[in-house]
This record gives C-alpha cells, structure tokens and sequence, in this order.
C-alpha cells in the first residue's frame, strides 16, 4: 500500500470513528455555511469527502425552499456531456437559473411565510429515511409553482417575443426546455411521491412483482386522472433504476395510454429515455483520461459498455446511438491497449523479480504484486468481452505472452534453485519465490500450468542443502 | 419466503463436530464449505448440493482435489489441514493463515494473515500480562502488582517465578509449575483476552461484529420489498441468537479469572473445563468472520448486490447446531432453516474457475474483523 493510499484508509477509518451526532452537526454546519461562508465548491468538496458516512448514518440534510422544490425531479439530475438538451432528463446546471426564475414569479409574501414555517419546523431524527418536511410543505411549493410555471411557459408558447426574452433570462434554449420539464415533474408532484414509496431506496434493481404491478396502476391512474402529462412518470421511474430495460415489457403493454407527448406512446417513451442515457454514457467513455483511470476502472467500462450494448441490441435500440457506441468502441479499444496492455508485460516483470514479503523493499515488492495482479484481473476481465471492442487479439495475445513469460520465468527460477543459485537466501525464501510465480502463472495461465510449477518448484526446494 | 416447519432438520448436526468447521476456501464452490471427521476420525467435507435442493454433498477430505477444480491457494490449504490431521476451528484457522502466507491467495491476503499472526502473539501477551497481574494481586492480597513493562523485561520470567514462591507453596507446588499454569491458562483465555484490556480480542470482535450484523443486516430487512427482507430478518436473528450464545460462554470462560486460586489449586480439573467454554466459543463464533465481512462488502455496493449477498449468507448461515443449545429459549427456532445453492459458482459445462469470483472470494480474505 502507498503511503497515501494508507492515508485515506486512515482519513476513512477516522470518519467512522465520529459519533453519528457529530456527522450530523458537521453536515448541518457545512450546508449552512454553503452560501455565507464557504464556497459552494468548497461546500459540496467536503459533503462529498463525508458522504461516505453520511450514506450510512443519514443525518438529516439543511431543508431549503429549493431543495423541496427540486425534490420531484432531482431524479431526472444529471450532468451532461454537452450544452443539447437530454429527453427526460434536467441538467443540474439549469437548476440555479430556473430557481431563481420560480422565486421572481412567486408571491413573495408567501414565499417569506413558507420560509418561515420551514425553519421552524423540527429537523426528523438521524437515521430518518425520508424527511417529512419535504411532502408538508412541498404540497404548497409545488402546486403554486407548477401553476405560476405553466402561466409563463404557455405564454411564451404563444409569444416568440416573450420565447426569447425567457430563453435569454435563463441562460439558454436548453435551461428552458430543462424548466419545462421541472414543471411537467411538479404537476405529478403528487403520484410521483407515492409512487417513490414503492420504488424506494434508490436506485432499484431488479424490479420485483409488486413493483411492476404499482407502476403500472399508477400509471393508469394517472392517465384516468387526466392530471399533467403522464410521460414525466415514465421519466421518473426509469431515472430511479439501474437497469431501465426492465421497463420496456411493462410499458409496452400500456401502449394505448398516452404519454402527453403526441406520437408517442408509454414504450417508445423508454426507449428515447435509455437512448438518452446510453449516448451520455458513450460520450462519457469518449471524454476519459486512460491515464487518470487505473485498471479495474478501464475493465468496469468495457464490461458497462459491452452490457449496455448488448441490451439496445437485444431491443433493437443500436441504430439511435450507433455513431456515439462506434466512438466509445473505438475508444475503449484504445484505452484497453495504452492503459492496459502496453506495459503490462514490465508490471508482471517487476512482480516476479520483486524480493519476497518481509525482506528488504518490502513495500516495493508489495506494491508491485498487487498493481500486477490488479492488472490481470483487469485483462481477464475484459478477455471476457473483449470481442465486443474489435480488442480479441490483441487481449488474447497480451495473455498468451504473459502465460509464457510467468512459465518462464517459473521454470528460470527452478533452474536457479537446482542450480544452487538461492541457496544463501535459504529455503523459504526460495519457496517464497515459488509460490510468487505459481500465483501469477495461474492468474495468467491457469490452474493446471500452476499446479505442475508448484509441484517441480517445491521438490527443487526440497532438496536444496539444509 | 417460507419454508415448511420443520423442512430439512432431520439432517441438521446435532453437534458441533457434526456440523464441522467453515473453510475459507477461494474457489467459489467450496467457499466456507465445512470440514469435519468421520466415524472412523477421518477427514471429510460438507459441501451444499449444486442443484439447489435440500441436503449436502459428504466428500473425503483427501479426495477433494480430485473432485473440484481448485486454486492453487486452495490445493496448499487442503494439503495443510490433511497434514496436520485437525478439524478444529483454531487448528483450521492456522492452516488458513499459514497458507495465505504464503501469498497463493494474492499478496493483499498475504500481508492481512501475516497482520493476523502478529496480532495473535500480541494478543497472547497481552493478555497473560493482564492473567498475571489479576491473579497475583488477588492471591497476594494486593500486595503485588506488576507493570507490563516489568512482564516484558529481560530476566522478567525468573523474577516472578521467585515471586510466585511463597503462593506456590500455599496451593502444595512449586513456582516453577505456578508460573507454567498461568502461562497456560493465558494461552487458553488469549482469543478472548480478559476485562479492562487496552483492546479487544479477536474472538470478542467477531461477537461485537455479529452483534452489529444483526442490527444492521436487521435494519436492511425493514427496507426491503423482496424475498431477501425474510431471509435477512432471518440472518438477523440467527446473529443476534449466537452472540449471546457467544458472549455467555466468553463470561463462562472468565469467570475462574475472578478465583484464580480455587483455579490454580484444582488446576488438572479447572482447566479442561476452562478450555472446554473456550472451544465452544470457537465453535459459536466459526464461520461468521466471512459473513460479517461479506455483509460489511454488499452494504456499499447496490440492492441487487445486497440481495445477492443476503442469499450467499443465508446458505453458509452457521447454526448453531440442536444439542449444542439445547436449553436456550428460541433454540428451536433458529434450527428451522434450509440450505439452498443459488447461483452458479463455475462454468457449468466446463467445471473451469470464474476468476472474477474467485477475485471475489479472495477480497473478502484479504480483510479481518
């Protein structure tokens, strides 16, 4: 481990040493100071070095106005790759423009008044798993600031002047469609958090019965109820699942029902969502820095990749996202064979040579052995898919060299030992050195060529003098 | 998800040696697979039924390699019990840690076994140090103490063995035979450690680790909708039963260090009996340090990860076998349980190991309660 590895370990041990009181008092603290005396940059950089913690011990959060506000949509949040507007989706960077919007069209009294009543309202206690103040004064929030949105968007529907004149106020064409949105969510505000209840904690996986079986009635509730437009509950619950293929079979069946979106229906809703979302994930592996990633990141991308492929292939999605999906191939195939291939061959060199545990170096030859494995692991990892990324040859021939070099280096290190080579350094840590290469060769060759290396090795220990 | 009253007890242990002891195997298949000795005192392994039903699969231990596609870790290990012929939980967690010493398991297990063994002997001092000083303030009244680094100096054994001479005397033995039952019964009480020590000992912090899975694998239950929620609610109790079971065997095993001398004067009868609370905790507690760790893992990963996790734990779940707790209220309830293989744990065509769970086995090796 390096010694800053091992800082962090220490700076996370400590912050599980604080009492949960404490993490609550330092999160309050930080979130009030947001915007007097820290940065909000500074702010959100120490909630993030504590979110660890408060993910376990969920401390009750700063309750602002904007933060009810946000509440039906903040799973649509996402940070885009480019300034186009995501369907179903909000950027996070719409949302300070656009509050600031609904606070100049909001009575101002009634604002002052909500404030009030907010901060005298009793924060729930640690642990709590949803705060109640957020529905109690949301209901208001929401409703009157849906209302007072729809004026405005209408209006500028009607009016280019007015349009323009929105779309320079917020900042941008996609802010306002990201507004529009926020209003569509806040008109559901109301079905959307019951529906929570059942699609709650976040993000689901699997869907279990139950659950497809409330989507679905709330959805033809909704669509009964003739409130807002229903699609922005399609929005909702794929943006609160890992794996929002799973909606494809349960929506599909809703077909007849409208999503408030003329053309489309409940399924094809989905499917705009997932291609949204695939091409953002595509345009994210297009932006990575191979050299800021370590193995097992690269491996875990190529292997998301390859799933999320695999999914839009299986439903006919590819061809939406296909020039993205060739982009992030094409990149993937380049960061498989720079961050992980070129070099790997030195990594498991320095493995092999490295002095065994315990002796001089040790931290050195510690350090070698895991980043060396790490790597493995990471090639036999994409081994797997690597085919899916054109990378095939180029993973099965990195591993084949690599069999060869650990088989022999293995048979250069019984040669050594039988030519009486370790004998000064004795036999365990010549049997030390055996049992190194026989973990490496069986990581990159397998259990059987490992199994006849140990075996030759540990005789040649055997008989060594003394 | 219920199972029918009563579905599978026929073929629970009724004893802890019947049940045997979990193996931190690192090919997924066999991974807390469980040894124990046959009728005629041989090695052999239980290991869950593949298909998913009902009932193990009883393997002789030297057969193993032959049968199953193992790691080299795994072939050393398997070697390193038949060598040393003992299915005991201490015995077989030596082997485990002598055997990752030697870094078959990767060098991250390597480095936490060596830690392990280090922590061990630290231990043991510790708390002979604080055996030592507890039974000769009491034998003598108060009139003697001792200070660790009097215990640790160079000469410090002789020193106390002439101190221990007039005590000696009083139970009929000599200083020498006094000193070496105290060594002894340090050894004895070392997995536990005794009150008032600086830090806990390894088998206290599996019961304060199974206490905590209890709360929190219990508080995980209330938040979920799926099957797991029962099986968890399930690992909860059967966590939260065994630490108790566990903590009154610890107050049964130190409760002679309150009388040393009825101890050290009846010694060839206080201590098998010492010893005795001491392997039943090791029995209690075997088996759960992968659990608490594989739980500590899935709580920071996602629900599928969780659930996946809550099943694994379910089927390894060490229960504590009928007889063993006989008298205890809600024995009877924490038998009702079932075994069932749930995921595949190889290529089921080609029997070849999946390295990437194999990595997963071996993360949780790497780390320690």
């Amino acid at each position: 481990m390096t010694d800053l590895a091992a800082e962090l370990r220490d700076i996370e041990r400590k912050l599980f040493e604080i009492p949960d009181e404490k993490v609550a008092q330092l999160t309050l603290l930080i979130e009030r100071s947001r915007a007097v005396v820290l940065s909000a940059a500074m702010a959100d950089a120490a909630l993030g070095a504590l979110r660890p913690r408060l993910v376990k011990t969920r401390p009750p959060r700063h309750l602002t106005l904007q933060r009810i506000f946000c509440h039906p949509f903040e799973d649509l949040l996402i940070l885009p790759e480019d300034n186009e507007k995501q369907f179903g989706r909000i950027a996070r960077s719409s949302l300070a423009p656009c509050w600031d919007f609904v606070l100049q069209c909001l009575d101002q009294a009634a604002v002052k008044e909500l404030e009030a009543s907010l901060r005298q309202s009793p924060a729930p206690a640690l642990g709590t798993e949803a705060d109640p103040r957020i529905p109690r004064f949301g209901a208001t929030l929401w409703s009157i600031a849906a209302r007072c949105l729809r004026e405005q968007t209408s209006r500028a529907d009607t009016d280019p002047a007015y349009r323009a004149e929105l779309v320079a106020k917020l900042g941008g064409e996609t802010v306002l469609l990201d507004l529009v949105d926020m209003m569509g969510m806040l008109e559901l505000a109301g079905p959307l958090e019951e529906l929570r209840t059942q699609l709650s904690p976040k993000p689901v996986g699997k869907l279990l019965d139950e659950q497809i079986e409330a989507i679905r009635d709330a959805y033809v509730a909704l669509c009964g109820s003739g409130a807002g437009l229903p699609g922005y509950m399609i929005a909702f619950t794929a943006a609160r699942m890992t794996n929002p293929f799973q909606l494809l079979p349960v929506f599909d069946t809703l077909n007849d029902l409208p999503t408030g979106i003329a053309g489309l229906t409940p399924g094809q809703y989905v499917r705009r969502m997932i291609s949204g979302d695939s091409k953002r994930f595509f345009k994210t592996i297009g932006r990575s820095d191979p050299a800021k990633m370590d193995d097992g990141n690269i491996a875990g991308m190529v292997d998301d990749f390859v799933r999320m492929i695999g999914r839009l292939k299986a439903d006919g999605m590819a061809d939406g996202p296909q020039p993205e999906m060739d982009a992030a191939g094409a990149k993937l195939r380049q960061m498989v064979r720079a961050g992980m291939l070129d070099g790997a061959d030195s990594k498991i060199a320095a493995a092999l040579a490295a002095p065994a545990e315990g002796s001089a170096g040790g931290q050195a030859s510690y350090d070698a052995k895991v980043e060396a494995e790490n790597r493995i692991y990471a090639i036999q990892k994409v081994a797997r898919v690597a085919g899916e990324i054109g990378a095939e040859k180029d993973v099965g021939d990195a591993l084949k060299s690599l069999a060869q070099q650990a088989e022999q280096r293995g048979a250069a290190l019984i040669a050594d030992i039988k030519a009486g080579k370790l004998n000064a350094q004795g036999r365990e840590a010549a049997k030390q050195q055996v049992y190194g290469a026989v973990r490496l060769l069986e990581l990159v060759g397998g259990a059987n060529a490992a199994s006849r290396l140990m075996r030759d090795g540990l005789a040649a220990v055997e008989k060594m003098p003394g | 998800m219920n199972f029918p009253k009563g579905a599978g007890q026929q073929f629970q242990p009724a004893r802890f040696e019947e049940r045997g002891t979990a193996v931190a195997f690192t090919t997924p298949a066999l991974s807390q697979a469980r040894i124990r000795k046959d009728d005629r005192d041989n090695l052999e392994l239980t290991v869950s039924a593949f298909s998913g039903v009902k009932g193990n699969y009883v393997i002789r231990w030297k057969d193993v390699p032959e049968i199953f596609s193992l790691t080299m870790h795994d072939r050393a290990l398997q070697e390193a019990i038949l060598k040393h012929g003992s299915c005991l939980p201490p015995d077989v967690r030596r082997a485990t840690l002598e055997t990752a010493k030697t870094g078959l398991a990767g060098p991250e297990s390597q480095r936490s076994a060596q830690e392990a063994l280090a922590e061990e002997e630290e231990e043991l001092l510790l708390t002979r140090f604080f055996l030592f000083r507890q039974a000769l303030e009491k034998m003598a009244a108060g009139a003697m103490t001792m200070k660790m680094a009097e215990f640790t100096a160079p000469g410090s054994r002789e020193r106390i063995k002439s101190a221990l001479g007039e005590i000696a005397q009083r139970f009929g033995t000599s200083a020498n035979e006094l000193y070496n039952r105290l060594e002894r019964w340090g050894e004895v009480l070392a997995p536990l450690g005794l009150g008032g020590m600086p830090k806990e000992c390894r088998l206290r912090r599996m019961v304060t680790g199974m206490s905590e899975l209890a709360d929190n694998i219990g508080a995980w239950a209330e938040t979920d909708k799926s099957e797991a929620a029962g099986l968890a609610r399930a690992i909860s109790r059967i966590a939260y039963f065994s630490a108790e079971f566990a903590r009154d065997l610890i107050a049964a095993a130190l409760r002679p260090a309150d009388y040393p001398d009825r101890v050290l004067a009846n010694w060839e009868k206080a201590l098998p009996n010492i010893q005795k609370d001491v392997e039943r905790l090791w029995w209690t507690v075997d088996g759960w340090e992968f659990i608490v760790l594989l739980w500590r893992d899935a709580e920071d990963r996602d629900r599928d990860a969780q659930r996946e996790a809550v099943t694994e734990i379910y089927r390894i779940l060490p229960i504590i076998p009928e007889k063993e707790a006989a008298n205890r209220p809600n024995a009877q309830g924490m038998q009702e349980n079932s075994r069932m293989q749930v995921r595949a744990l190889e290529g089921w065509n080609t029997g070849a190991l999946d390295s990437e769970m194999v990595r997963r086995v071996e993360s949780v090796k790497r780390r320690r309660v």
